[in-house]
């Protein structure tokens, strides 16, 4: 039996949302003792209804759940950071509201395990798949350029194709991971200056790196990912305004630090479109 | 030469030194040559949609002007020239 704190978000998207908790609450039915802390970041009543009804049913299935909803949108940022301080267990599952999670444990004993044969991984990550294109990757793990530029490893290939193997990478996307606290605790929370989302998650995986921790991606573990559903609900911002914004906030701070980390380069991001459908 | 479209013409070689060092910004590097008949978007693809989004967010920057999505033409952000002459045309009309 292992515990772990798990850490979601929920911005309008509260059908998502449970399906993620129902999958949760299977993994406390299999053993898992699960501190749930659900951050709901000023969504509509009706919707922050609907999560209420969801953890009044099924809290009981947890260890213990702390449901936080905020007056406003505190952010990625700001919402996982709220989990962070308020976690009690050593492992966290930070996790999206958009990824698919099977119906058994399989993924999270794989994740677990990688984590605990070496000590000083910070990050365990599935490598994430289209949910409606499963055999094809979405990305396995991300690659940094001298510049700044991201590039999802493997992107566009088909799934089969990608050794099991896992491999180091330079960060995740927060859509799925394991972390260790304390390695956490050593780089402190999601920095605010990418409020309300994009590049927190590599910025906070460039820290456990220079701190001496590793990032994992565990490619033998597929999880399905819908993507962009966080960035959708984002009324205030331009998404692709917003991402290059925080991408150049990036970039200047680690400008000194990207030369020496960048493991690509700009030839091989993929960033062609695939086709999915409107969810 | 009178001094008026002199001073228009230096006005408009400032204008361009700047758009060629936000270019240069925007890539990241001060290697690539940039001339004011350089194309940005096709031939050497000097941009991708990302860059240029980095480009037109520092030209707001630089410049102080909303650029709203409906300029993000390739027309206009075919060259630095053609870009130069979008601009004096929008800060003439702020002006």
């Amino acid at each position: 039996m292992h515990d772990l704190t798990a850490s979601l978000l929920n911005i309008n998207e509260a059908a998502l949302t449970i399906e993620v908790l129902d999958k949760l609450a299977g993994l406390s039915d299999q053993g898992w003792q699960i501190q749930l802390i659900l951050v709901d970041n000023g969504s509509r009543a009706d919707q922050v209804q609907s999560l209420l009804d969801w953890v009044f049913g099924n809290k009981g299935r947890f260890s213990e759940v702390l449901f936080i909803t905020a007056t406003k949108n505190l952010g990625c940022t700001g919402g996982r950071n709220a989990a962070f301080k308020l976690a009690m267990s050593d492992r966290i599952l930070v996790l999206d509201n958009d990824i698919v999670l099977p119906e058994d444990s399989v993924w999270l004993d794989r994740l677990w395990s990688i984590m605990e044969a070496d000590q000083q991984v910070a990050i365990a990550a599935p490598m994430l798949v289209f949910h409606n294109r499963q055999d094809i990757v979405q990305g396995a793990g991300i690659a940094l350029t001298k510049t700044g530029r991201v590039g999802f490893l493997d992107r566009g290939k088909l799934a089969a194709d990608v050794s099991p193997k896992p491999i180091e990478v330079t960060a995740a996307p927060t859509a799925c991971w394991l972390m260790r606290r304390e390695a956490q605790h050593t780089v402190g929370l999601f920095s605010e200056e990418y409020y309300p989302v994009q590049y927190e998650d590599i910025d906070l995986c460039i820290r456990l790196k220079l701190a001496g921790w590793k990032i994992l991606c565990d490619r033998s573990v597929r999880i399905k990912h819908i993507e962009n559903v966080t960035t959708r609900n984002l009324r205030d911002y331009s998404y692709v305004r917003l991402t290059v914004r925080r991408g150049m906030r990036f970039k200047e701070k680690w400008a000194d630090v990207l030369p020496k980390i960048a493991t690509i380069t700009e030839d091989q991001i993929y960033w062609e479109p695939i086709p999915r459908p409107k969810i | 030469m009178d001094s008026i479209s002199e001073a228009q013409t230096v006005d408009n070689q400032k204008l361009m030194n700047t758009v060629i060092h936000l270019i240069a910004e925007t890539l990241g590097q001060t290697r690539v040559r940039i001339k004011p008949t350089t194309q940005l978007l096709s031939g050497q693809k000097i941009f991708d949609s990302y860059r240029l989004m980095e480009f037109i967010l520092r030209m707001e920057d630089t410049f102080g002007i909303p650029i709203p999505d409906e300029d993000l033409d390739s027309d206009i952000f075919d060259t630095p020239r053609t870009v130069v002459r979008y601009l004096l045309s929008r800060l003439e009309k702020d002006a």
